[in-house]
């Protein structure tokens, strides 16, 4: 026989034999494609807006769903329906291809027949990738056509192909994997097993380092370890990445790269196995003796492992039933693979001496993390390898999450106009570590050994065991920069009054307000415009000339810089937010094409405190006056919310759960002792009084009085359609509020202290 | 010529066959017997390149069989529970196999199925134990194979089937060379039949040699003495067997055809005449003779 002619005779034979799964795949395929595509298809046409627009219009619009659903149903990276159908496909022909290696019978039938095995492995994976992917093909062309021709556009070919491209690749890797765990095992039950481990394995093991990382007290990451490579791990996840979200996909050449990269080495290993494996193996659990210990370790100790993060995560701080949830983890894991090993349940302690390594591996696993006997919580930078720092929290910026977030306008891909805006925030400190680089190698070794020195002193505490008027504590995040490149992340609990001196310098250090404020790198060229922030709302500031408008950036910037960290806990007056061209760009083409621009006016607003003289001079002469907003003649009334009466914790149910104040002395009194919130920047580090929330009412011509033509009202009552202001109080709450609202219990006074 | 050299396989910890050493000349019948676990399955397995070697090695033609194709195509393997595709008729299974083998002979296929009575077309699913026995029979010989590997093939098989078989046999062998080793625990299916045989107990071979070699060698007599004598007065004869039935006595006796009937017209006895000896009595004298209890490992 010729290649060919060996290879189309045997392929021939082989179909022959598998019809049911020609049929199985064909049929799927004909609904999930042409069926699905004309249910689409009718749905849209016969959609309930049709009345609401003008034919043409309708017909555009009635176009763009039908190829946007049709990208999700079909295109590389959306839903994953057809990736979930070619792992399920991928699996069931693995097995059902290679299932004879499986049956001693249907292994001496093959392995006596004079056909190599790399010929017959050669022919079950194409006949395989033939009946998974020639029904995809021809169903989704006969949909993408019916697409093409209902909408006149060509992209649905361009939707159809990166998906089937994507999809023929993972499904040959998909399938090899199976196959690969068919090789190693002798039954179909284990090869079962041995697919669910080689699919879960990785994000098993990232989930049980992540854990034992998590024991240390000063574990901090700007990634998780999980996130960052369980896509990397797992060929499940790396098909269904769309599951962790659409900046997590990686491009079409990217997946179409390593799936190659990975199918083509599974093949090679696929065929070794194959090649090495003895036909006797059939019916046995493993196929080859050598691997059955190592597996039963590689198995045992991290599940055993994360039994016992699990139960120490539900069961705070019980070491007892922790370390028994490891010994059952460990032992139940050994047992079962021992019995399945030897398919015999008296085998259950068939190599007691492997028990015992398993058992102390992971006891000593366990242990190393949990008393830290490589001293990872104690770890302090050394000055020979300090290259710099970062240094965030919540304490010295809270707004640090908006300011250094990024976005993204996602587009229509037919006509490329915004469709919506991805907005990532800096939630986990991942910038602000990469951004801020602190120099001073002693502040950061002094901040370091509080730090390892007061989280170790709050450990195994209640917060109010460990608070009180000489301390508070906060969380601070370091990213210790050494010389060899590396980067050293820790979090710390530092308590913010005896640490206020050295926070004040993280504060006033150059870096880490240019990695903290991306404003204070702005080029003035680069302004378009800024917007003013008010209690009244939002306002495009109108300048003279453009040199005004730079002017208010560079004054900005200078008092931002020269901010100190004691000014920074005054409450604000208002906020603004400088536009750069690019910025202003995406908001006009976004509000032209979508109508609004929510997302544009609710990020990067930047705050003016009371010690920004000439910032606030600068808008005075532009007509906004920040300092001192509001008096007491405008507002109509003050209301007062006691959330206190719900706490729990508060036993005193004579207080009020809200008061009016309608006196203008009392308002002004008010006035005197409250800052207001109703900013995109939040100030949480003034000296806030908890409990009680202030409402100012003004009327709608008032407010209107102080309002621009752009400018928003956002909290106009829906009852009486004046606007609401919030505020709430500092320092401390008047006493005729307390006697008003009948706030005399002694907890609560001093609560609100 | 397939040659096994010091043949091993083991089976995790059982020693399956145990440093074997045998020849099969090509156009004889090479009967492989033993009992159960005895060793013959996993020896054929050997041969069919479906086991690969522990130790030692199996050669046919003079090279390693495993994993080698064209001397895959000289031989053909019938298991003792042979693998039919699902739902398959005997028109399925020779379509596949007229694929695998260049020689394989529709119209002999066609002819055999005729004359053993089996249905092309029909399931083989729904075939008895027999009928399936028979159609790789049919298969075997269809190939055009110069071996026939047979594991407990003619088990399941009744007395006609098995004749008309080893007429089939004896066809192949004087038309084409064919070279059937068939392995079995059951003596008398192979007695007839057989040129050579080998002998496998707990994996190793306790010997290997020509049936007509030992019918020369060996003699069952059946006598009866004359009145006063007992077998101990038959001085002259080596008896490897006796048996006492009234006053009638057969004996299996070593030695040639002449020596043994000049020796008993020596004696005083009655009566006394040569029988044939069946295959099962010529391995119970010739393994007693190697030091074993042969009705525990045949009978």
């Amino acid at each position: 026989m010729t290649s060919r002619n060996w290879f189309f005779k045997l392929s021939m034979e082989d179909l022959k034999h598998r019809l049911w799964s020609i049929a199985l795949s064909c049929l799927i395929y004909f609904f999930a494609f042409p069926i699905a595509t004309l249910i689409v298809i009718g749905q849209t046409r016969h959609s309930t807006y049709s009345m609401m627009l003008d034919p043409v219009a309708l017909l555009s619009r009635q176009n763009r769903e039908i190829l946007n659903t049709f990208r999700e149903m079909t295109a590389y990276g959306e839903s994953g329906l057809f990736t979930f159908l070619v792992l399920f496909f991928a699996l069931v022909f693995a097995f059902s291809g290679f299932s004879y290696l499986h049956s001693s019978k249907k292994t001496d039938f093959y392995h006596n027949l004079p056909i190599r095995r790399e010929k017959w492995f050669a022919v079950i994976a194409a006949d395989s990738f033939i009946i998974c992917m020639v029904p995809y093909l021809v169903m989704g062309l006969l949909a993408t056509l019916l697409v093409v021709i209902n909408c006149g556009s060509t992209l649905p070919l361009y939707f159809f192909f990166t998906g089937f491209v994507a999809n023929a690749l993972y499904f040959c890797m998909i399938f090899l994997f199976a196959v690969v765990a068919l090789m190693l095992t002798g039954n179909l039950f284990v090869g079962g097993l041995a697919v669910g481990v080689f699919f879960f394995y990785g994000p098993l093991l990232l989930g049980v380092i992540e854990g034992l990382f998590m024991q240390f007290e000063t574990y901090f990451t700007p990634e998780p370890i999980w996130d960052r490579w369980a896509l990397r791990v797992s060929p499940v996840f790396w098909g269904f990445s769309t599951l962790f979200g659409e900046t997590r996909v990686p491009s079409l050449c990217r997946f179409l790269f390593f799936t190659l990269l990975w199918s083509v080495a599974l093949a090679l290993l696929a065929l070794f196995l194959y090649k090495k494996r003895p036909s006797e193996a059939a019916g046995n659990a493993m196929a080859f003796k050598v691997t059955k210990a190592p597996i039963k370790f590689l198995l045992t100790i991290p599940i055993g492992l994360a039994c016992a993060l699990v139960i120490d995560s539900s069961l705070y701080d019980q070491n007892v039933w922790t370390l028994f949830a490891l010994f059952c983890g460990v032992t139940f894991t050994y047992c079962i693979m021992e019995i399945i090993y030897h398919a015999d349940f008296k085998k259950l302690f068939a190599h007691k001496l492997h028990l015992i390594i398993c058992l102390l591996i992971a006891f000593a696993i366990f242990g190393v993390f949990r008393l830290d006997l490589f001293g990872y919580d104690r770890y302090v930078p050394s000055e020979k390898d300090f290259v710099g720092a970062a240094v965030a929290g919540y304490e010295l910026e809270n707004n640090s999450s908006d300011l250094l977030s990024s976005y993204e306008i996602v587009r229509d891909p037919e006509t490329q106009e915004p469709w919506y805006v991805n907005w990532d925030g800096d939630y986990d400190y991942r910038h602000s570590m990469e951004t801020i680089s602190i120099q001073d190698y002693e502040l950061i070794r002094q901040l370091a050994e509080n730090g390892v020195k007061d989280t170790r002193y709050c450990k195994g505490r209640s917060s109010e065991e460990f608070e009180d008027d000489d301390s508070s504590y906060s969380l601070f995040y370091f990213a210790f920069r050494k010389e060899n490149g590396s980067v050293v992340y820790r979090k710390y609990l530092l308590n913010t009054v005896t640490n206020a001196q050295l926070l004040a310098q993280v504060y006033a250090d150059p870096s880490y307000k240019e990695g903290t404020y991306p404003l204070l790198d702005m080029d003035p060229i680069e302004l378009a415009g800024v917007n003013v922030e008010t209690i009244w709302g939002q306002e495009h500031i109108s300048f003279p000339d453009e040199e005004t408008m730079q002017k208010l950036l560079t004054t900005y910037q200078k008092e931002l810089m020269s901010l100190s960290y004691e000014q920074r806990h005054q409450p604000i007056l208002g906020c603004l937010q400088f536009k750069s061209h690019q910025f202003q760009k995406d908001a006009d083409e976004y509000r032209r094409i979508r109508g609004y621009i929510d997302y544009f006016n609710e990020h990067f607003f930047y705050p003016v405190f009371p010690c920004f003289q000439e910032t606030l001079a600068m808008l005075e002469d532009l007509g906004y006056s920040l300092d001192n907003p509001i008096t007491e003649d405008m507002i109509l009334s003050a209301e007062i919310s006691n959330y206190m009466c719900y706490w729990d914790t508060v036993q005193d149910d004579d207080m009020l759960e809200s008061y009016s104040y309608t006196d203008p002395e009392k308002i002004r009194q008010l006035l005197e002792h409250s800052a207001f919130t109703s900013f995109h920047y939040w100030q949480d580090m003034s000296d806030q009084v908890g409990g009680l929330d202030l409402y100012f009412n003004v009327s709608p011509s008032e407010a209107a009085s102080h309002l621009g033509s752009d400018a928003s009202l956002a909290n106009l009552d829906s009852e009486n359609g004046n606007l609401n202001i919030h505020a709430y109080f500092i320092e401390e709450v008047p006493d005729f509020v307390l006697r008003d609202m009948q706030i005399d219990d002694e907890s609560v006074l001093e609560y609100l202290k | 010529m397939i040659e096994a050299i010091g043949l091993t396989k083991s089976f995790d910890n059982i020693r399956a066959i145990d440093h074997i050493s045998a020849t099969i000349r090509d156009n004889e019948v090479f009967g492989l017997i033993g009992t159960n676990g005895a060793g013959k399955s996993t020896f054929l397995k050997l041969i069919a390149g479906i086991l690969s070697p522990d130790g030692g090695e199996i050669l046919i033609n003079g090279k390693p069989v495993f994993e080698d194709e064209e001397l895959k195509k000289t031989f053909f393997y019938i298991s003792d529970d042979p693998y039919y595709f699902s739902n398959s008729t005997p028109a399925v299974m020779m379509s596949f196999y007229e694929k695998i083998y260049p020689g394989f002979d529709p119209a002999v296929f066609k002819k055999l199925l005729t004359a053993f009575g089996l249905e092309e077309n029909r399931k083989i699913a729904t075939f008895s134990k027999g009928m399936k026995k028979q159609l790789f029979i049919i298969l075997g010989l269809a190939s055009n194979c110069k071996y026939l590997l047979c594991d407990e093939t003619f088990d399941g098989l009744d007395p006609v089937m098995r004749q008309a078989v080893k007429s089939l046999f004896a066809e192949g062998i004087a038309e084409r060379g064919l070279t059937p080793v068939i392995a079995s625990h059951n003596l008398r299916e192979l007695e007839d039949i057989c040129d050579h045989v080998g002998l496998l107990h707990k994996g190793g071979i306790l010997f290997s040699r020509d049936l007509d070699d030992m019918k020369l060698n060996l003699h069952k007599i059946q006598c009866v003495l004359a009145p006063g004598k007992t077998l101990n007065d038959l001085t002259g004869l080596k008896i490897v067997l006796s048996e006492q039935r009234g006053s009638i006595y057969t004996l299996t006796v070593q030695g040639s055809e002449q020596e043994i009937l000049d020796q008993m017209r020596q004696y005083e006895t009655i009566f006394f005449e040569m029988v044939p000896l069946t295959l099962e009595e010529i391995f119970i004298s010739e393994t007693e003779v190697n030091g074993y209890d042969i009705k525990k490992l045949v009978l």
